[in-house]
């Protein structure tokens, strides 16, 4: 039996840069599956606001920027795509309007940017539109870049994604949606769940461990080999290195000192009760790793979207065993 | 509403930022203070002639635009990144963010462990002996020998087993026993501002009746005829000796880069935290180098720091002359105030040693996931949830470390130490971070980076930031290099600076060449890929 190897990368959080390096990496690394993972949307939309004689204003990092010609405004929407964040053009007017829609909150949020208003009505709309844009950008991409290859490409939604995602997934041509089923890595049958246990965020897709807990009874009742079956669940399983994250006060506040573990028990128990090969996890950026669970091999290759670094793991199976595996960030 | 400029969605990660004050405390934390203290103020003894306020001034200035740019930039560039190793590794080349790593994770948290173990035996339980009005000579046991070595190992043991009950006990632990370290040296600093060098000196001189010891003035004249001479006033050469100690006391605060995942708002944060850490402890530093000279004048803060570092033929106090055993007499031996004032100095000293298990464990967990250690390095004791292996390999290793100097004991080892870091870890970290708006791989990164745009007649003051942190590097090795005082340790720990970045070099490509046998070309964990 030949070597499977396998690059699996997770939460790129709408960064054009790390999914165009998810593509070119699967070539590089000579993989002949490659798996990315939900979350693929982006958090932020920053308003281009055009003013008075022909220049535009844009707040990214923080940071306020003046722009004046088309080449500054392309690297501009460049820049933004590469870390993830969507951009629109407006005016002060519409702004005004704009700002009037959105949910305030309470001082800055987020490291990344100053003065940031929660979506709300036509940001929803405006947010909806972007996502549902650059994912399908990425699937002309995908079908363009991989036909031919002979690497199976699958990919699934995480708890950040909107809904719409699914569809937008659905409808390429080359990439696989692996969400909520049952689909075949070569000789591996492998499940995925892009939901997550309950966050301070009430993200999409979250629900009570109860929940989770029948998805995935439900999804395992599709497998027939589970000594070489892979769970591929956004959520990584609950205390354990790799769902290690700052404590949060009553009002989002990171603890600098206080790790608390974010993971989920359903998913753990089910990795404890079923002992598939392979456990194939992220939602939390952070906690980059590796952990055994009885055979059950555990990764999560943490995320640094927002830097345009592609972190991923490529896994070696072998005779039904993990044979090897190697963190790798590019 | 009036100030908005970008929209988010509700999405996991969208938080409120940091208190800095909270970022600053987790900086000050691995600074030690009081024990800091108290090895500069011992200084005088091998560094006459020192002028302690000029090398807090060039201490401040230095790493304030230096080695604080170089983690607070860094770190805010790559928050999520994981410190030094990747850093160097990114911007440099992997060998020499292994090479760093090596040398920081791996080695210098042994030698750590190694130096300031034992402390507590030789300078912590005298200095609770003293304050509590037992006489030392009760502890004179541990302060050498067998008795070192099991004071050494009580320490190095209860460490470990911190570490390996996981972050969250660390972490209780390190609150409690910093805000005690903190609480400890106020204390002793008002004790020694509040009292006039005359009334001191009356305190001392009927002490020193009453026990039948040397009173002030034959402490001076003691130390002075020992010394070779009290230098009339300050030296450069020693200025320049003293700029070691004083850096430490402020540098380590670099650990809050390595955090910059679990910081939100880390573009702020860190950096700003970075600069106020030096800022504080430097002040803590000033402060009692300042209130110690005005309560022993010039002469007596040598003398003094010679009566604690070599002792005197006479003196026949029951307690170690430190500055938490003078501020401890000053208030005629209160035992709580005593309790606290000692206290701080060994818990203070003992968060050094967890934190070496912490350092070393994780960093050789980073090696090992990158394919460059053995398989092992990256088990999670599912008992415990911590590297276990690791820990238990730190402490065989600081096990046979603390051996070798129970029986070979060296404070001024621990110069050595911090040399070899500021070469390995700060030395390469400012080079990447000068280069860092010029090299291409970290292109993208540099883009995004806050730091950007922060220029100075047209250079980015990241290689403005960088160029000054090595250049302080420089001086500060030159110092060492320069010093009699430490002339003894210089061929031997120049070998071992050798042999350890020659181990990083070998190590590196021997698992280059396992992980090629097993199919694995770990070359891949560093490859740059193209974005379009």
């Amino acid at each position: 039996m030949a070597v499977l190897k396998i690059l699996f990368v997770t939460d790129v959080h709408g960064s054009e840069t790390c999914f165009r390096k998810f593509l070119n990496a699967l070539r590089i690394y000579k993989a002949d599956v490659g798996i990315l993972m939900g979350d693929l949307c982006g958090k932020m939309l920053n308003p281009i606001v055009k003013q008075p004689g022909g220049r535009y204003h844009c707040n990214v990092l923080g940071q306020n920027r003046e722009l004046t010609t088309q080449e500054e405004l392309q690297k501009l929407e460049k820049d933004i795509a590469a870390m993830g964040n969507y951009y629109f053009y407006t005016d002060p007017d519409e702004m005004e309007m704009l700002k009037k829609e959105g949910k305030s909150i309470d001082g800055r949020v987020d490291e990344r940017a100053a003065n940031i208003s929660l979506s709300e009505g036509k940001i929803d709309d405006l947010f909806r539109k972007a996502v549902v844009e650059r994912l399908t950008g990425w699937m002309e991409l995908a079908d363009e870049r991989m036909k031919g290859s002979g690497i199976d490409v699958f990919m699934a939604a995480g708890n950040d994604d909107l809904k719409e995602v699914d569809e937008v997934i659905d409808n390429g041509e080359y990439i696989v949606n692996a969400d909520d089923k049952k689909v075949m890595v070569k000789d591996h049958e492998m499940i995925t769940l892009s939901w997550s246990n309950k966050t301070p965020w009430d993200t999409e897709r979250e629900y009570p461990e109860e929940e989770i807990e029948k998805k995935v009874e439900s999804l395992v009742g599709q497998i027939t080999n589970m000594e070489a079956a892979i769970f591929n669940m956004h959520v990584p399983p609950n205390d354990t290195l790799l769902d290690q994250c700052p404590k949060l006060s009553d009002n989002l506040v990171p603890s600098t000192d206080e790790t608390i573990s974010a993971g989920s028990t359903a998913v753990k128990e089910a990795i404890k009760k079923y002992q598939p090969l392979l456990g194939l996890h992220g939602h939390i950026h952070e906690s980059k790793g590796v952990v055994k669970i009885g055979r059950t091999t555990c990764l999560n290759p943490g995320s640094e979207y927002s830097e345009g670094i592609m972190d991923g793991v490529i896994i070696t199976l072998k005779k039904r065993k993990v044979k090897n595996y190697l963190f790798v960030s590019g | 509403m009036a100030n908005v400029e970008v929209f988010a969605r509700k999405a996991s990660g969208l938080t409120r930022e940091a208190g800095m004050l909270d970022t600053t405390y987790f900086a000050i934390m691995n600074n030690a203070v009081p024990v800091s203290i108290w090895f500069v103020l011992g200084a005088y003894s091998w560094l006459p002639g020192a002028n302690l306020s000029l090398a807090c001034l060039i201490t401040l200035l230095f790493v304030c635009f230096g080695f604080s740019m170089v983690w607070g930039m860094l770190g805010g560039s790559m928050p999520r990144s994981g410190g030094s190793y990747v850093y160097n590794s990114r911007i440099i080349h992997p060998i020499i963010g292994l090479g760093v790593s090596f040398c920081n994770g791996g080695f210098v948290m042994i030698a750590w462990i190694w130096v300031l173990a034992p402390w507590v035996g030789e300078a912590g339980l005298p200095i609770m002996a003293g304050c509590l009005g037992i006489d030392p000579a009760s502890v004179e046991w541990a302060t050498s020998g067998i008795g070192l070595y099991l004071v050494s190992t009580v320490v190095n043991l209860s460490a470990f087993f911190v570490a390996l009950a996981g972050m969250r006990i660390f972490f209780t632990v390190q609150k409690v026993f910093v805000t005690w370290s903190l609480l400890g040296t106020i204390i002793a600093g008002v004790i020694i501002t509040v009292t006039s060098h005359e009334s001191f000196v009356a305190l001392w001189n009927n002490y020193a009746a009453e026990m039948g010891s040397l009173d002030f003035n034959a402490v001076i004249q003691g130390a002075s005829a020992e010394m070779g001479g009290i230098p009339e006033t300050w030296n450069w050469s020693s200025t320049l000796g003293i700029l070691l100690p004083v850096t430490w006391v402020a540098i380590y605060g670099y650990i809050i880069a390595f955090i910059g995942g679990e910081v939100k708002s880390p573009r702020k944060n860190i950096f700003r935290a970075n600069i106020l850490n030096v800022v504080v402890c430097i002040f803590f530093l000033m402060w009692l180098g300042l209130a110690y000279k005005k309560l022993l004048g010039w002469e007596g803060l040598h003398a003094f720091s010679w009566l604690q570092e070599e002792g005197l033929e006479g003196y026949a106090f029951p307690f170690d002359v430190t500055y938490i055993g003078v501020a401890s007499m000053i208030v005629g031996f209160n035992k709580i105030l005593g309790f606290i004032m000692a206290g701080a100095f060994i818990v203070a000293d003992w968060l050094w040693i967890a934190f070496s298990y912490i350092a070393f464990s994780r960093a050789a967990f980073a090696w090992g996931m990158d394919g460059l250690g053995p398989k092992w390095f990256t088990d999670i004791s599912p008992k415990y949830n911590q590297p276990a292996k690791l820990l238990v390999t730190v402490l065989i290793l600081s096990q046979i470390a603390l051996t070798q100097y129970a029986w070979n004991p060296e404070v001024l080892g621990s110069i050595s130490v911090e040399v070899l870091q500021l070469i390995s870890v700060f030395g390469f970290t400012a080079i990447s971070l000068m280069i860092f708006p010029y090299v291409k791989k970290s292109k993208h990164i540099w883009d995004a980076s806050p730091y950007k745009d922060w220029k100075f007649a047209g250079i980015p003051l990241a290689t403005i930031s960088g160029f000054v942190a090595l250049a302080y590097v420089l001086i500060l090795v030159y110092s060492y290099y320069i010093q009699e005082a430490f002339a003894f340790m210089h061929t031997y720990w120049t070998a071992i600076y050798i042999i350890v970045w020659g181990a990083a070099i070998i190590w590196y490509f021997v698992f280059k060449q396992i992980r090629m046998s097993e199919g694995i070309d770990i070359t891949l964990a560093f490859k740059e890929i193209p974005p379009e």
